[in-house]
């Protein structure tokens, strides 16, 4: 063996013998800027993902716990409990049937005559309020496909006859009926009759409205509040004469064997 | 004989080095110490969060299909909602129309009829057809509407079509408008109904 290379190996011995706590510091200096870049540095920025991720979450679990919450005191609710007779002053389809019925009820109750009447109902079958359930990806990807508008209207001529105070009652509570009715157009004459009478008549124009807007239900939206007016109509609203309507259930005139009647011909 | 130490020098400077050296070695290791327990913290927040994370997605879940088995309750409400807000807008629409009646049939008088109206909801212009029965009234009528304490509620007042009939009645049509600040309207007598 060379003299050098023993040498250098007692050197070494030596070295380690005598200074290994420094060779011990270096390693752990090592291992900890290690430590430091490739273990901690690296997790710190999952961690505030995941921090805020959660806040996320919470706040999203808070609101529909909250919904959860509303949907049930929504159920128990006076003003909800009454819905029908909102539906019945501003219903989803075209009322036809339910403004003449109440109008009929309306004329009754004032003692006024309906001499003439005019209505053109449009499109039977046309599109009345629809829920729109959608996820918020679809909602993002659509945002001009829903109803914008809010009611229709269902306009019709009418004129009636009666004394000055009768029409003038008609007028009155042909505007608190249900449907929603307004007069938008009114011409009111004194005309006397054969026996020399003399009668009020009033020419209208009334708009009925019912609800056509489209709906749109997302698991995390809100549910919208009723304020302070809105609870002002709903009580007004209840203050509505009551419609004795009820929706026909049976096909009158149904089953008959000669649907047209003509005679001579057997169908 | 004697015993001569010649590495006693040595020894004393190799004593001071190595207590230097563990100096350095404690502060080492204490340096350590902390990135590890740093390290074991991290590791233990990253666990928990993730496990936070994942039980409260199922807890979100669960309430969405809550809310899913919910969902006619929350279309009626939100159509009950929709509708009153809709009813109340209406309202307001005709208020100015109900307000116009009462305000001219008071203010004219018994003699002086509103015979015909025709209103635009939309726009808010409505035009009343008002009948007297003699010149007097009439004049009365129209004093009445040039009267500034008349005139400020309006943005606009305009009288045209003044014509008499064969029963000898004046009529002419009233085209309003109300003005934004106008007194008059508030659409509480629609709901005092």
């Amino acid at each position: 063996m060379p003299k050098t290379k023993v040498k250098s190996d007692q050197n070494f011995k030596l070295f380690l013998n005598t200074r290994r706590h420094l060779l011990l510091a270096i390693v752990m200096i090592w291992a900890t800027v290690a430590l430091i870049f490739f273990a901690i540095k690296p997790q710190l920025s999952p961690i505030l993902k995941l921090r805020s991720n959660l806040e996320t979450e919470r706040k999203q679990y808070l609101e529909l716990t909250k919904k959860i919450q509303d949907l049930n005191n929504i159920k128990v609710s006076d003003q909800f409990l009454k819905k029908d007779k909102v539906d019945e002053v501003l219903p989803s389809h075209k009322p036809i049937s339910e403004l003449l019925f109440n109008l009929y009820q309306t004329m009754n109750s004032s003692n006024t005559n309906i001499t003439a009447l005019s209505i053109n109902p449009g499109e039977i079958a046309s599109e009345s309020a629809n829920v729109l359930i959608e996820s918020s990806a679809q909602a993002s990807q659509n945002p001009t496909k829903k109803n914008n508008k809010k009611y229709g209207i269902l306009a019709m001529d009418l004129t009636v006859i009666g004394s000055e105070p009768e029409v003038d009652q008609f007028l009155d509570l042909v505007e608190r009926i249900s449907p929603l009715t307004s007069i938008v157009e009114l011409s009111i004459k004194l005309k006397t009759n054969r026996d020399d009478t003399k009668v009020t008549e009033a020419q209208l124009l009334l708009n009925t409205y019912y609800y056509t807007q489209v709906i749109t239900t997302r698991v995390e939206e809100e549910l919208p509040s009723i304020g302070e007016a809105e609870l002002k109509v709903f009580d007004t609203v209840q203050k509505f004469t009551p419609s004795e309507f009820k929706k026909p259930d049976t096909l009158e005139g149904a089953n008959i064997e000669d649907l047209f009647g003509i005679k001579g011909f057997e169908f | 004989m004697q015993p001569v130490n010649f590495l006693s020098k040595l020894n004393s400077s190799l004593s001071k080095q190595q207590q230097r050296d563990r100096k350095i070695f404690k502060l080492a290791l204490i340096f350590f110490s902390i990135s590890l327990f740093s390290f074991v913290v991290t590791l233990g927040c990253t666990f928990y969060l993730q496990f936070k994370l994942k039980s409260i997605k199922t807890q979100i879940t669960q309430a969405t299909k809550q809310i899913n088995t919910e969902k006619q309750v929350e279309s009626n409400y939100i159509f009950f909602v929709n509708k009153l807000i809709i009813i109340k807008e209406l309202f307001d629409k005709r208020a100015d129309k109900q307000i116009a009646m009462g305000y001219f049939a008071d203010l004219f008088g018994p003699d002086i009829r509103i015979s015909g109206l025709n209103y635009n909801m939309e726009e808010g212009i409505l035009s009343l057809t008002v009948t007297s029965p003699t010149v007097f009234s009439l004049e009365n009528a129209f004093a009445a509407l040039d009267n500034p304490e008349v005139t400020k509620n309006f943005s606009s007042l305009l009288k045209t079509n003044l014509n008499r009939n064969l029963q000898g009645e004046y009529r002419f049509d009233l085209i309003i408008s109300f003005s934004e600040d106008s007194a008059l309207v508030t659409v509480d007598k629609e709901y005092e109904e």
